[in-house]
């Protein structure tokens, strides 16, 4: 073989799998997830109906608003701020088919960073989609990177600096929309993001939020709400009902630390009026000490790599035989926000919000979450949306 | 088979096939690229242990080769447009036009001069966080004066590495301490000081202990030795450039919110369209980029290669096992060993080691009641040092190439840098050992 | 639009030529090399140029 004979089979087998795994990416980057809106939907607006500082970009996402019509209290549900914690936009999914509100509202983004679920993140090995079944088939979900793509955000600084406290945080954080907070309307996409979303709070009078997450059990914060200081009675009468009667593995409480910026625990509760929650549960795929990477790992959550560390008391958060099932992760994110909206009834009766047509925990832990995940193919076109 | 055999077997996978590709005399990366598709190979045939497994389709087999491939793109990036930037400042006769000014300066006050040249070799990695990028920007011409000093070969390459090393080590941009930070959720806050304290030591102490000693300078002799600068060239027009990438990577930092983000890649483009226009011999810039490549190609293939190797590693287990058995040391095997394993385990997979050991390493030691950011701040000063081992070598490569140095690498280079590095490596550890009361004092 | 978006923006387009820049001079050295193994080297540095130019990764 000559030297142009070999330059050639370099070159086609460069370009046949450049272009193979090309076309993967291009896929998953355009693949559509679906939404069936509950019969409760009153109006499903963009977050560009906000703010022009999402306008026309990918994380101009859709906003799902349940409002009762009856004075009371107004919640926003925010999911799929990383998309690589699967349990937080299919729990956001969860209520928005299913909720009904029957006094208040409450406000529902399934994926706050769009632009994070539309490739994987690199050098991490993940699965580009995972699977629920259900009674009407599989459904597929896009799995992604924690940050937002850098197709859509480019190039990261050397360092990240963050908007208004001056903080310096590692550059790819300036592409993480839980870092991004309060956000500014002419900065990259993640801060626009997280600007638009801080504008839907100012401008609905939302009361009180909650972000959901999944952490690595290696994590000292899991399995836990942490709360800016104004949601301290709520999120310890929530850990309190939760821990002591719903959930087998307890789940804490902690206050947001005023020197760490740009997540939304600490920065909704000072740039408005409204609370702000983080909910955490375990995901033993974020751990670094995890086996072989896969969707199986993705849905069951159990490894046996980190089950050893977890024998060496290296963990904060207890993993046995049973895993992680990602049934239970949701369910537990189900649960605390409902919880949390009890609470906070009680806590605040103006704000009270009450609502109907949510499974409940034991429902979710025995049938799973593609349970209360609707046909696409079965509802009017008026009722499905696409993500 | 459990899943721990598998992910061994997969390691030993690794290791026989780059030790094979590498007797057969194939380039590092095509040696890592080829021990990486054998990994996946194992990773098929071998059982993964009791637990379902998902498939694995070829086409997702190819998916995560290319995607790895992808994961240090904007490093490469970084690395050409820096060394793209001092290329043509080197052809256009600016390097030479600086060295024979500081040697006709300095030549009577070598303490000076070796405190000013340290200087030099530590702003860019301590503004870049890339101990590569300082020995592509201002490596070569250091070295010229180095040999105009009557620095030998060996103690030349090993201070050049070391000052790289030292200089992406120094604050504010510490990329290990930034990776693993943000891995950890920790602010990076806190790491400027220690940071400053061990890098700075170590730079200072390899400069005086490799270049300290050495015969006075012949002015006459030194400058015949150096090459000529071609006419047009003066103070202005060498430092414009060089001012245009401080001041540009400065703005952003001091007003990060009325800036447009601009990258490192961008500051260097912008610095070498300027240095073109002002210089007063042009070069051809096709030609000088494909010069960069082809000098680069080693370098830059690496860190494709590696991307691939650690995408295939997460895959397979293997690097989580890595991961776990580091964490699993007894915590005085870990104080006795982490000197070692740290800039090894750099060697191997770059910057990927951050967030791999740093991250559950934090946690360790956050659990056992050291102070984390200390902790931290003394492996973030340790991994570079793993820079000049291999498989990858990135900065001792770079080095060898921007001192065109013909030495051995091992009895030559590796061995004149390892006092420095011993002692900046037992700095590090005595730092972390302590680390509980130097957080209180600091 | 902001002016600052606009010019984030810019600077965005600007990282797309300089990779092509640097593909196109990759490129060059692939064809320009006579060993076998560089040729080698060379496509697979193409791969995450091609890949971030047509926007897939």
């Amino acid at each position: 073989m000559n030297l142009k004979q070999a330059k050639i089979i370099i070159l086609v087998v460069v370009l046949l799998l450049t272009g193979l795994a090309g076309y993967m990416f291009y896929e998953q980057r355009n693949y559509k997830e679906t939404v069936v809106v509950s019969e409760g939907i009153t109006e499903v607006k963009k977050l560009s109906n906000y703010s022009d500082s999402i306008k026309g970009s990918v994380n101009d996402t859709n906003v799902y608003i349940f409002d009762s019509g009856k004075e009371g209290g107004t919640f926003l549900i925010c999911g799929g701020t990383h998309a690589e914690e699967p349990a937080c936009n299919l729990a956001a999914l969860v209520f928005a088919e299913n909720l009904k509100v029957t006094q208040g509202r409450i406000i529902v983004i399934n994926r706050i960073n769009i632009s994070g679920s539309l490739a994987t993140r690199m050098g991490e090995a993940y699965p580009r989609y995972y699977h629920i079944e259900t009674p009407w088939g599989v459904q597929k979900f896009r799995f992604g990177d924690r940050c937002c793509s850098p197709l859509d955000s480019w190039p990261d600084p050397e360092v990240y600096i963050h908007y208004d406290s001056r903080q310096n945080l590692a550059n790819v954080d300036i592409r993480n929309t839980n870092r991004s907070w309060p956000g500014r309307p002419n900065g990259l996409i993640a801060e626009r993001t997280t600007y638009a979303i801080m504008e839907l709070i100012r401008q609905e009078d939302v009361d009180y939020v909650l972000d959901f997450h999944e952490a690595e059990l290696e994590y000292p914060v899991e399995n836990t709400i942490v709360t800016h200081e104004r949601g301290n009675e709520v999120a310890a009468m929530t850990s309190m009902i939760l821990s002591a009667n719903v959930f087998d593995v307890p789940i804490g409480m902690e206050f947001s630390p005023k020197e760490l910026h740009g997540l939304s625990h600490r920065e909704i509760g000072d740039a408005s009026n409204a609370v702000s929650y983080l909910a955490e549960v375990a995901e033993p795929m974020l751990d670094r000490i995890r086996g072989i990477t896969d969707e199986e790992l993705l849905l069951s959550g159990k490894d046996r790599f980190v089950m050893e560390a977890g024998k060496a008391g290296l963990l904060y958060a207890p993993i046995d035989e049973d895993g992680w099932h990602i049934d239970k992760r949701v369910a537990r994110h189900v649960k605390t926000a409902l919880t949390i909206i009890e609470s906070n009834n009680m806590m605040n009766p103006d704000q009270t919000i009450l609502v109907e047509g949510m499974p409940s925990y034991e429902e979710m832990m025995s049938n799973g979450v593609g349970a209360y995940l609707l046909d696409p193919e079965s509802v009017d076109e008026g009722r499905l949306y696409y993500e | 088979m459990t899943m721990m055999t598998h992910s061994l077997i997969v390691i030993a996978v690794i290791v026989i096939a780059f030790v094979i590709t590498k007797k057969y005399k194939l380039e590092t990366e095509i040696s890592m690229i080829v021990a990486s598709v054998a990994a996946i190979l194992a990773h098929i045939i071998v059982p993964m242990g009791v637990d379902p497994r998902s498939d694995l389709p070829f086409t997702e087999i190819v998916r995560h080769l290319v995607e790895g491939a992808t994961t240090y793109f904007d490093v490469c990036l970084i690395f050409l447009t820096a060394t793209f930037f001092m290329s043509l400042f080197n052809e256009s006769g600016g390097v030479a036009f600086i060295v024979r000014k500081i040697v006709r300066k300095f030549h009577a006050h070598r303490m000076i001069c070796l405190l000013l040249l340290t200087i030099i070799m530590m702003i860019p990695g301590a503004i870049t966080g890339s101990g590569a990028t300082t020995v592509l920007t201002v490596g070569g011409l250091v070295g010229a004066v180095l040999k105009a000093m009557g620095v030998n070969k060996d103690k030349r390459i090993a201070l050049i590495f070391i000052l790289g090393a030292m200089s992406a080590a120094c604050p504010p941009i510490n990329l290990w301490a930034m990776m693993a930070a943000a891995g950890a959720n920790m602010p990076y806050v806190g790491f400027t000081l220690p940071l400053l304290i061990v890098s700075v030591t170590g730079a200072l102490f390899a400069s005086y202990y490799l270049a300290g000693k050495g015969q006075k300078i012949l002015l006459d002799d030194a400058l015949a030795d150096l090459p000529e600068a071609p006419e047009g060239w003066n103070f202005t027009k060498a430092l414009t450039p060089f001012l245009v990438l401080i001041v540009l990577i400065l703005a952003g930092r001091y007003f990060p919110f009325t800036m447009p983000t601009l990258g490192l890649p961008f500051v260097f483009m912008v610095s070498a369209f300027i240095l073109y226009f002002i210089a007063p011999k042009k070069v051809n810039i096709m030609q000088t980029a494909m010069k960069t490549v082809e000098n680069l190609k080693g370098l830059v293939g690496i860190m494709v290669a590696v991307g691939i190797l650690n995408q295939t590693m997460t895959l397979t287990g293997a690097r989580g096992l890595l991961s776990l058995g580091v964490v699993k040391l007894p915590i005085v095997v870990l104080f006795s060993t982490l000197w070692l394993i740290l800039p090894i385990s750099e060697g191997v997979l770059q910057y990927a080691v951050a967030p791999l050991f740093g991250v559950p390493l934090i946690m360790l030691f956050n659990m056992l009641g050291y102070d984390p950011v200390i902790s931290l701040a003394a492996w973030s000063v340790m991994w570079p040092l793993g820079d000049c081992l291999p498989p990858t070598a990135v900065v001792g490569r770079a080095a060898v190439l921007e001192l065109d140095y013909k030495g051995d690498y091992y009895k030559g280079f590796v061995k004149s840098a390892l006092v420095p590095m011993l002692f900046i490596l037992l700095l590090s550890s005595l730092m972390m050992i302590f680390s509980k009361e130097i957080g209180a004092w600091l | 639009m902001d002016l600052l978006v606009i010019l984030n923006l810019i600077v965005t387009i600007c990282y797309y030529a300089i990779a092509v820049f640097f593909a196109y001079a990759t490129i060059r050295n692939f064809i320009k090399t006579k060993d076998v193994q560089r040729a080698i080297t060379y496509g697979i540095i193409l791969i995450p140029f091609i890949l971030r130019i047509l926007r897939l990764k």
